[in-house]
This record gives structure tokens, sequence and C-alpha cells, in this order.
């Protein structure tokens, strides 16, 4: 997912045509990440709109010495960061694992089934930092390599890499135990 | 009938990270509509107000035992026998910044937490680094093992009222700190190692501290959250802080029972407590996607 060097050279200088295209480009990959990373369907399309704006506002920042992508990775990455602290200011209640319904007014039972494995991926998730989810999102949705995860993170990618092993297996022994302790191994939706 | 394999391994995560649906967005018009709004500077300007509005309308619960009782300038829930149950205080402007400020630096620290840990955590940076008593709990998802953990006292508190799913439950213990030379000792450990934070593992005990279950209903395109969190060390009402400078939060009976709404945004909450079985109980019930009230009043009676 690249943008041509140019166009962010035309953006820099208030091409708002050239803009619609990073948005075009860039704007479900980070709406999938920060649903993952936030948990609320509505919370993360706000996020989507908040990330977009500051990509704006600090496009003439960007330096080449990182791509594009990883840049605006960057930036959406810092904004679920704070959006997360903000949340938990607001109250210890868990927000951090409220799950959006899926929006279809029809509440069919394949609908059902998708929000409960939605459900079950993202509080799998929510027992990792949020770099470490940052990481296993980066690396399994986006299928980024260390070495530009390490780029968005401003970590090296050795400890990237390290951070990631060690995510997986907390991840597989606590999907093991919670599925292993459970009375089904399916869920049915008749 | 659909049938989908439960997520077992990492293997099945991957597959559901990578397969799942979610939808489609289109931001665009609305961030250029931003961006090309006249009076740009503005318009942010307002956007910040109102995010900060909605955060301050929220309530800051902080639970602690009530000694003596004096009136108080917010709000006050009696159960049916007339019991002062619950007591909501006005938090001032300054105090709810203090608040904030402080909890800044303990999020930050939470996060370095592992589940199921109880630590006096530092950040050793910090030129007036202070110990930290920070707990992250167990989520237990299987309600047999819940059952089999809290005993059989605690099946009153337990029980999922019909129609409800039960999601998860955690559980809080009483923790002892380690003595001052041990401290001591981890401390001088960490800054030998050139470590950043120092963390000291707590000594937990046997003693239920707090424990909390979370079940939900979904009703058409509705959905209903409750959070039932159960105290049993607690003697005296519950006390909880809210800042709520355009008094949105509400005290209506329902029932026999006194409960406080609250409508924000797309949230509305409502908030009670009891006592079962000489224990405090306090329910917190959130539904989603602009919930009408009279459904979210319902459910204060169905779940009690």
């Amino acid at each position: 997912m690249g943008l041509d060097k140019d166009l962010i050279t035309e953006i820099k200088n208030g091409d708002r045509n050239g803009f619609e295209l990073v948005i075009i480009t860039f704007q479900q990959p980070i709406f999938v990440y920060c649903y993952r990373m936030l948990s609320n369907m509505q919370e993360a399309e706000d996020a989507v709109q908040e990330v977009f704006l500051k990509i704006y506002e600090k496009i003439n920042n960007y330096k080449e010495d990182i791509s594009f992508s990883a840049w605006v990775y960057k930036i959406a990455y810092n904004h679920c960061v704070n959006q997360i602290r903000r949340r938990k200011l607001l109250s210890f209640i868990p927000l951090h694992n409220f799950i959006e319904q899926i929006e279809d007014e029809n509440n069919n039972s394949d609908k059902i089934l998708e929000f409960e494995f939605t459900n079950e991926l993202n509080e799998a998730l929510s027992i990792l930092s949020m770099e470490d989810r940052s990481i296993v999102i980066f690396r399994v949705i986006e299928d980024k390599s260390y070495e530009e995860i390490g780029l968005i993170l401003n970590r090296n990618a050795v400890l990237v890499r390290k951070r990631y092993e060690r995510a997986k297996k907390k991840l597989g022994e606590h999907l093991k135990e919670r599925g292993g302790s459970g009375n089904n191994e399916k869920i049915a939706i008749i | 009938m659909v049938i989908m394999k439960r997520l077992l391994s990492f293997e099945d995560m991957e597959n559901g990270l990578k397969d799942s649906y979610l939808p489609m967005i289109d931001v665009k018009s609305g961030v250029m509509n931003r961006i090309n709004n006249d009076n740009n500077k503005k318009a942010a300007w307002s956007f910040k107000r109102i995010t900060l509005s909605m955060v301050i309308i929220s309530i800051m619960l902080i639970f602690t035992t009530f000694g003596v009782y004096a009136a108080i300038n917010g709000w006050q829930l009696k159960n049916k026998k007339g019991d002062i149950v619950y007591s909501l205080e006005n938090m001032t402007y300054e105090k709810y910044i203090e608040w904030n400020q402080g909890t800044v630096e303990e999020n930050r620290l939470y996060n370095l937490l592992n589940t199921g840990e109880a630590l006096l955590i530092a950040d050793l940076k910090n030129p007036e680094y202070v110990l930290q008593y920070m707990e992250k709990p167990e989520k237990i998802f299987d309600i047999s093992r819940v059952k089999e953990k809290a005993g059989q006292d605690m099946e009153n508190i337990i029980k999922i009222p019909d129609g409800y799913k039960f999601r998860y439950a955690e559980f809080r213990y009483e923790t002892k700190e380690p003595d001052k030379e041990s401290r001591e000792k981890a401390i001088e450990a960490a800054v030998k190692k050139g470590e950043r934070y120092v963390k000291i593992p707590l000594i937990e005990n046997n003693t239920l501290k707090s424990f909390m279950m979370i079940y939900n209903k979904q009703l058409g395109n509705h959905r209903i959250e409750v959070f039932k969190k159960y105290f049993p060390l607690i003697d005296g009402p519950l006390r909880g802080y809210a800042y709520d400078p355009e008094n949105k939060i509400e005290k209506i009976v329902v029932g026999d029972r006194e409960v406080l709404y609250q409508d924000k945004n797309k949230i509305q909450t409502i908030d009670f407590a009891d006592i079962i079985d000489g224990k405090l109980v306090n329910y917190y019930i959130i539904g989603f996607e602009g919930i009408p009230k009279d459904v979210l009043i319902n459910a204060v009676k169905e779940i009690y």
C-alpha cells in the first residue's frame, strides 16, 4: 500500500484532491486497525476521521525516512492509545470490552454468530497491552514486516519479533485455557 | 444450522482476524468537509469542546467505605428498607482535573501489568517516582469455573437472570505489601540492572475484596450490558464521585428501587446498589445504540 512521492509533495503544497486519494487508500485498513484496538465500531469510525484530520494537519512534518504508510499507522496508533487512555479516565468499568453489535436491522442468525465471533476475537486481544495488541494486528491482519512495525512503534525489529512471539504464546495459552475449560467446542445457532 | 469453530488456538485467531467481516466505511466527505470548512479553526475548537463535555459528564466511581454518613451535595439512593446504600457526590472542577492528572500516570503503569497481577510498580525514570498499587484481575470466561471459585455462599450473587448471557467474571483479593526492607531491595535490584520499572509482587490472600460479573442481552438492534459488582468487605453505603456540570444525572424510582439514570450521547446507563445476603452489590447497566429509557428501566426489573 504505497503512494507516489510526488503525490505527497503535491498534498504538502495544498492539493486537496490528492489528499482524497490518501483517504480512499487508507480508510478501510485504518478502520480495521482502529476497530481491533478500540473494540467499538462507532469509536473506530470516529477515530478514522480524526486520524485523517491529523494526517492533513501534520503532513508537512512527514519526512521520507519512513514509508508514508508507516507514518499513517503511527498516527493511528497514537490516536488509539490516547483514546484508550482517555476512556480509562472516564470510569473503572472496562470499556474496552464493550463490543458493538453488528449494524444490521435484521438480526439474523449469521449476524449473531458473527457478533459472537467478533466478540471473542476482541476479548482475546484485550488481554494484551496496547503495544502488543498493535503488533499482533499489524502482523496478522496487515502482514507487515517486523521492520515496518518497528518504525511505527519506534522499536527495534528484533524486539518487535520477540514481543510478537510472546504475545502469540500468551494468546495461545489464554485461548487454550478458556476453550479447554468450556463446555462447548462449537457455537451453534439454529 | 450454522456452526462455527470457537477460538481454541492462536491459529484460529489468526484466521478469524483475517476473515472476519467488518462493514465498509466512507469518511472521505466527512473529512474533506471539515478540512474545507472556512471556519476550520473554529470548528476544531468546537469539536474539542464537545469532546471535553462528553468526558466531564461521565461518572467516576471510587468505591470506599462510608464510616459516618454526612449530608452531601449529590445523590443518595435508598433501598426498599430505607437504608442509604449508595452515595454519589459532586466533584469540583479542580478535583476533577487533579484526579485526571493523577490517573494519566497510573494508566500508563497499569498497561504494563499482565492479567492476574497485583503489584507495587513505579517508573524509575520519573525523579519523583512513587510506588503505585496496581492490580489487573484475571478474567474467567467459564461460568462453571466461576461457580467453583466463588463457592456456594455466592450463589445468589452469581445467578444470571433469564434471557441474559454470561460473558466473564473478575475476582479481586485482598493483598498485603511486602515489608520495607524487601521493597527497598527490589528497587535497588531494578536500579542495578538498569531497568526502567520496578515491579514488586504483592502477597495475595484468599479474602475476596470484590467480584464482578458481566452479562448481556441483545434486544433487536439494542444491547444491554450489566456489570454486577459485589463488595463483601464494605460496611456502609457505596460512595462514588461524579463530575456533571450539565446535570444529566437523574434520580428515578423503578418499582420500589431508587436508581440513577444518565443519558450521554448514544449510551444510557442506570446505576444502583442494594444489599444481598448482608453484602453490598452495585449494578451498572449500560444500554447501547440509543436504547429507549423505558427498555433500560425494564431491565432493572429483569435483573433484580
